[in-house]
C-alpha cells in the first residue's frame, strides 16, 4: 500500500515536471511566434484533431460503435461558433451578398460559450439521430450519419440557409485563438474529460457493450440508453472540436466537411489504436504532421534538379495516407501503441527494468 | 412459501417452428429447481423468455406478483433475475475486476456527470469494496486484474456467477452451470450452488446434463422434450419415470 | 404542369432509378452473404467510370464496353481477395474500417490518377441519339436503363434460384457456418458475389455516366450511399427488394428536382432511411433475423 502512494506521489511529480516543461516549450513558441510560425500551426492542428479523434474513439473504440457522422458533428459545431463570434461590425462584410438574418444580425457570444452551445446543438443533432438508428444494428449507424453528414453539407450550402450560412460563400473573420495555451488548455480540459468518464462507472458500462450486447444487457445494463449516451457525448466533442477548427482555419465553407474529413480522423483513430485515448492523440499529432512534412510529395519532383520523377505530384500524399490506413487496418489492427494507454508507471518499468517482459513471461 | 417464478402455458414459434409449447412452471422461495431434457429441448430458449431476450408467442411468466412479458432484459435484471450463459459470455477482454464492477453499476446511485467529475466517489468506493468481496468469496480476488479471457475454463464459469451475482439477484438462472466438468469439479460446484443458495437467499432454476449435480441439488425436476414438458416432479420420481428414460435413451426394441 | 411534362419527369426517375438498382443489388448481395456494408461499392462505380473513358480512347465502343466490364470485376474481385478476405474472423468494425479504407484509397488514387477535375465520359454513339414519343422527348440511354435494368434482374434471379452457384450463394447468406461445413466453397462463392456485384456496377456506371457526361473522384460517392438506403429500403439481401428502392428513390429524387428543390433531392434520400428504420427497419422485403443466444 505505501508503495502504492508512493508511486501516486512520483506520478503526480512527473505529469507536474512534464506540464511544466510542454508549458515552457509552448510559451517559447508563443514568444517567437513570428519565427516558429508553421510549427505552431501544425501544433494548433493536431489539438483540434486530437480532440475530435478522441471523441470518435469514444463511440468507435469504448462502446463500439461505428458512427461516420463526424465531419458533419464537426460543421455543426464550426457553424454555430462562427455564426455567433464573428464581430458585429464585420458581420455586412461577411454576408455581403445575401445579408445576415435579423435575428442572428446583433447577437454576439463570447468563443468559450459559443463552442460550448456549437457542441450542445450537435448532440441534439446526434440525440434526433440515434432514436431511431442505434436501435438497430450497429451497421445502420454508419450509413445514417454518413447521410446525415453528407445531407447536412447539402442543406449548409443550400440558398435557403443563404442568409445564416452564408451558403455556398462560407464564413469567414472568424475570430481565432489568441495563444496557443489557450487552445491547449481548452483540448486538455475536452480529452481529460473524455477519459474521466471512459474511467468511470458509465465508461465501463460502454465497454460491456462493446464486449457483448446481450451480457452487457443481462447484466442490467440499458443499452440503448448507454449507447445513446455515448454517441450523445462523442458529438458533443466533434462539435465543441468543429468550432475549435473554425477558429484555427478563421474561414469555413460547406467543402471544408466532406467525407474525407471523417476519413481523415478514422485514419488518426485507427493508426494510433482503437480503444486508446493515448493513441488517438498521438494518430491526430503524427498524421497531421507528416501531413504537412510529406507535402513535397505532392511538388514535382527533380531528380539531379533536371529529370521530374513523374510519381510526384498533387494527390500522392493521400494516396500514401490511404495506403497507410489499410496496412494499418490488415497488419497491425492494434495501431501503433497496441490499444495501451499512457501510464508513467509502465514508461518507468521500461527502462528500470529492461527484463520486465521476461518477467512477465515467467509468471503465465 | 411463496412463488418466486411462475410460467403459464408460455409457448414460443420463431416462423414455424414451435420451440417451446405451453410449457408452465413454477419456482418457489429458496427452492433450486432443475430444467432438464436433451438437446434442442427447448431449455435455453425458456431461459431467454424468462430474461425477456424473446417474447413467448403466448401465455404469461410472472416474477413473485410481476408479469415479465414485454419488459426489457434490463428491467427484468433490475427486478432481481440474473443469468449465466450456456457458452460463457463474459465481458472478455476486460479484467475480472471490471466485470463484476459493471454488474454493481445496475444498483449504484449515479448519474453520467457525477460518475464523471468524480463526484460519487464514495459510491465507486463501495462498488469496488463490494466486488472485491464477492471476488474474495468465489476466491477469485487473486485473479482481480486478469484478463476475463485469459482465465480457465472453470474460472470462467465461476466469473460468470460471480458477475450474476453482483446484480443482487433473488433468482439466479444458472445454463449448463457444470458444462466441460470433471466429476471432482462438478462435487465442488455442487457445494458451490448449496453455498451461494445460503448465503444470498436465492432462489435457482438451472439447465444441467450431469444427472449427478441435478439429482443431488434439486429440490425438483422439469423435463422437456421436443418443446413439451413431459414430466416433473421430485429427483427420485424423476428417475423412475418411463417416458423420461424414453426421452433420453431411446426406445427398447 | 400538364401531363406530358410529368411523364416526362417519370421517364428521367426511371432511368435514374435502373441504373441505382443496379448498384443497389451489388450492396445487398454483398451484405446478405458477408454482412458488410461494402463501403468502396460506390468508388468501384465511379472506377468504371474512368475505364470506359481510357478504353474508348483505344478501342471501339463495342470492345470499350468488354474491357470496362472486365476491368471493374477484376478490381472488385482483387479488392475482396485483398482487403476484406484476410479479415474474415476479424471483429466486424475491423472489415468495415478496411471498406472504408479501400473507398479512400479508391477516391484518392483516382485523383491522383486523372486529376480532381471532371472528366468527359465518351459518347457511346446512338445512345444519346433523342427519341421521342407524342410530346415525351428523351435520349435512347433513357429509354434503354430500365430495359437493360430488367433483363439483368431476371438473368440474375435465374442464376440465384435455379443454378448450382446461385445455390451456394443463398445457402451462405443463409448460414455461412454451416454452409461451409456442408462443402460449399465459401471463398469461391464470395469472390463470385463480388464479380456478380461489380458486373452490375459497370452495366450501372455506363448508363448513369452516358446520362451524367462526366466523371471526377468523388462521382461514386453520393450515389454509393443512395444505393445503400435503396437497398435497406427494399429490405437488405433482398434483389427485387433493391431493385424497388432504386426505383423508388430514382423517380422520387427526380420529381423533387423537377419541383425545384434539388437541394432536397439528396436529403430526400435520408428521409427515406431515416422514415424506414423508424417503422420497418428489415426494408420492404427483408426478412427479420433472430440473434441466437
Amino acid at each position: 500500500m505505501q508503495l502504492k502512494n508512493k508511486n501516486k506521489i512520483r506520478n503526480i511529480i512527473l505529469s507536474i515536471i512534464l506540464i511544466l516543461i510542454v508549458n515552457g516549450i509552448l510559451s517559447f513558441l508563443q514568444v517567437n511566434k513570428s519565427d516558429y510560425y508553421y510549427i505552431i500551426s501544425i501544433i494548433q492542428r493536431s489539438l483540434v484533431f486530437a480532440v475530435i479523434a478522441c471523441s470518435m474513439n469514444l463511440v468507435i473504440g469504448f462502446t463500439g460503435l461505428f458512427s461516420l457522422g463526424q465531419a458533419g458533428f464537426m460543421a455543426i459545431g464550426a457553424y454555430v461558433t462562427a455564426i455567433f463570434t464573428i464581430p458585429i461590425e464585420r458581420r455586412p462584410n461577411v454576408y455581403y451578398i445575401n445579408g445576415i438574418n435579423d435575428y442572428l444580425a446583433n447577437i454576439y457570444i463570447p468563443w468559450p460559450i459559443a463552442l460550448i452551445l456549437g457542441g450542445l446543438v450537435a448532440a441534439l443533432f446526434a440525440f434526433l439521430i440515434g432514436m431511431p438508428v442505434l436501435k438497430l444494428k450497429s451497421d445502420y449507424l454508419a450509413i445514417a450519419t454518413l447521410g446525415f453528414a453528407e445531407i447536412l453539407r447539402a442543406v449548409i450550402a443550400s440558398p435557403m440557409m443563404d442568409r445564416i450560412t452564408n451558403g455556398s460563400f462560407g464564413l469567414k473573420n472568424i475570430p481565432g485563438f489568441s495563444n496557443i495555451i489557450e487552445l491547449t488548455i481548452i483540448s486538455a480540459i475536452c480529452i481529460l474529460i473524455m477519459i474521466l468518464l471512459v474511467n468511470s462507472s458509465y465508461g465501463r458500462d460502454f465497454k460491456a457493450i462493446r464486449e457483448d450486447e446481450i451480457a452487457a444487457e443481462a447484466m442490467g445494463i440499458n443499452i440503448f440508453k448507454m449507447k445513446q449516451l455515448s454517441f450523445v457525448i462523442s458529438s458533443f466533442f466533434a462539435g465543441v472540436g468543429g468550432g475549435m477548427f473554425a477558429m484555427f482555419i478563421r474561414s469555413i465553407d460547406s467543402k471544408t466537411f466532406q467525407v474525407s474529413l471523417t476519413y481523415d480522423i478514422l485514419l488518426m483513430v485507427v493508426l494510433g489504436g482503437i480503444g486508446s485515448f493515448t493513441g488517438s492523440i498521438l494518430g491526430s499529432f503524427l498524421v497531421t504532421a507528416s501531413k504537412e512534412l510529406l507535402r513535397f510529395f505532392d511538388e514535382p519532383f527533380l531528380l539531379f534538379g533536371k529529370i521530374e520523377v513523374s510519381l510526384f505530384r498533387p494527390g500522392f500524399r493521400m494516396v500514401i495516407f490511404s495506403i497507410l490506413l489499410m496496412v494499418v487496418v490488415l497488419f497491425f489492427r492494434k495501431g501503433i501503441i497496441g490499444g495501451k494507454e499512457f501510464s508513467w508507471d509502465k514508461i518507468i518499468n521500461f527502462f528500470i527494468k529492461p527484463n520486465h517482459k521476461k518477467k512477465d513471461e515467467e509468471s503465465i | 412459501m411463496n412463488n418466486i417464478l411462475t410460467l403459464t402455458n408460455m409457448t414460443m414459434q420463431f416462423g414455424g417452428v414451435v420451440a417451446i409449447s405451453n410449457l408452465s412452471l413454477k419456482v418457489d422461495d429458496g427452492e433450486i429447481v432443475a430444467l432438464i431434457g436433451p438437446n434442442g429441448a427447448g431449455k435455453t430458449t425458456a431461459f431467454n423468455c424468462i430474461t425477456g431476450i424473446y417474447t413467448p408467442t403466448d401465455g404469461s411468466i410472472f416474477f413473485k406478483d410481476k408479469p415479465l412479458l414485454r419488459i426489457p432484459t434490463y428491467e427484468i435484471t433490475k427486478l432481481g433475475i440474473s443469468r449465466t450463459f450456456q457458452n460463457i459470455r463474459l465481458f472478455s477482454s476486460l479484467s475480472v475486476f471490471d466485470n463484476v464492477l459493471i454488474a454493481l453499476h445496475l444498483r449504484a446511485k449515479d448519474n453520467p456527470l457525477s460518475a464523471t467529475l468524480r463526484f460519487n466517489y464514495k459510491e465507486e468506493k463501495r462498488m469496488r469494496e463490494e466486488a472485491s468481496i464477492l471476488l474474495e468469496k468465489q476466491s477469485l480476488l487473486k485473479y482481480k486484474n486478469e484478463i476475463a479471457s485469459s482465465l480457465p475454463y472453470g474460472l470462467q464459469r465461476r466469473l460468470e456467477i460471480a458477475r450474476a451475482l453482483a446484480t443482487s439477484p433473488t433468482l439466479l438462472l444458472l445454463d449448463e452451470p457444470a458444462a466441460g466438468m470433471n466429476p471432482q469439479e462438478t462435487k465442488e460446484l455442487t457445494e458451490y450452488i448449496f453455498q451461494i443458495r445460503k448465503e444470498y437467499n436465492l432462489s435457482i432454476l438451472m439447465i444441467e446434463h450431469h444427472m449427478d449435480l441435478v439429482m443431488d441439488i434439486s429440490d425438483r425436476i422439469y423435463v422437456l422434450d421436443f418443446g413439451k414438458m413431459i414430466a416433473h416432479g421430485s429427483p427420485k420420481e424423476i428417475q423412475n419415470n418411463p417416458q423420461v428414460i424414453k426421452a433420453y435413451l431411446g426406445e427398447a426394441e | 404542369m400538364n401531363l406530358s411534362i410529368i411523364l416526362q419527369h417519370s421517364l428521367t426517375g426511371i432511368s435514374l432509378g435502373g441504373s441505382y438498382a443496379l448498384i443497389a443489388i451489388g450492396y445487398t448481395l454483398v451484405y446478405g452473404i458477408l454482412r458488410l456494408i461494402n463501403f468502396a461499392h460506390g468508388d468501384i462505380f465511379m472506377m468504371a467510370g474512368y475505364f470506359m473513358i481510357f478504353s474508348y480512347s483505344i478501342f471501339p465502343w463495342y470492345i470499350a464496353i468488354l474491357v470496362t466490364i472486365v476491368a471493374t470485376i477484376i478490381l472488385g474481385v482483387v479488392i475482396e481477395k485483398s482487403a476484406y478476405k484476410p479479415l474474415r474472423q476479424s471483429p466486424k468494425m475491423s472489415v468495415m474500417i478496411s471498406a472504408i479504407g479501400v473507398s479512400y484509397l479508391l477516391q484518392n488514387l483516382a485523383t491522383y490518377l486523372f486529376s480532381a477535375l471532371p472528366r468527359e465520359y465518351p459518347e457511346i454513339p446512338g445512345l444519346k441519339k433523342i427519341f421521342h414519343i407524342g410530346n415525351i422527348y428523351a435520349s435512347l440511354v433513357t429509354f434503354l436503363t430500365p430495359v437493360v435494368t430488367i433483363v439483368l434482374v431476371i438473368f440474375l434471379l435465374f442464376l440465384i434460384n435455379k443454378t448450382k452457384i446461385g445455390m451456394s450463394m443463398r445457402a451462405v447468406s443463409k448460414d455461412y457456418e454451416a454452409a461451409s461445413l456442408m462443402g460449399i466453397k465459401l471463398n469461391k462463392t464470395i469472390s463470385f458475389t463480388f464479380a456478380i456485384g461489380s458486373f452490375l456496377a459497370a452495366i450501372g456506371s455506363i448508363l448513369y455516366f452516358t446520362d451524367r457526361m462526366t466523371v471526377f473522384p468523388f462521382s461514386g460517392s453520393m450515389p454509393g450511399l443512395k444505393c445503400f438506403v435503396a437497398a435497406v429500403f427494399g429490405g437488405i439481401g433482398s434483389i427485387p427488394g433493391a431493385v424497388l428502392g432504386g426505383f423508388f428513390l430514382g423517380i422520387g429524387e427526380t420529381i423533387l428536382i423537377a419541383c425545384g428543390q434539388s437541394t432536397f433531392s439528396d436529403a430526400f434520400t435520408f428521409i427515406v432511411l431515416i422514415i424506414m428504420l423508424l417503422f420497418k427497419p428489415t426494408g420492404l422485403f427483408g426478412e427479420k433475423s433472430i440473434d441466437k443466444v
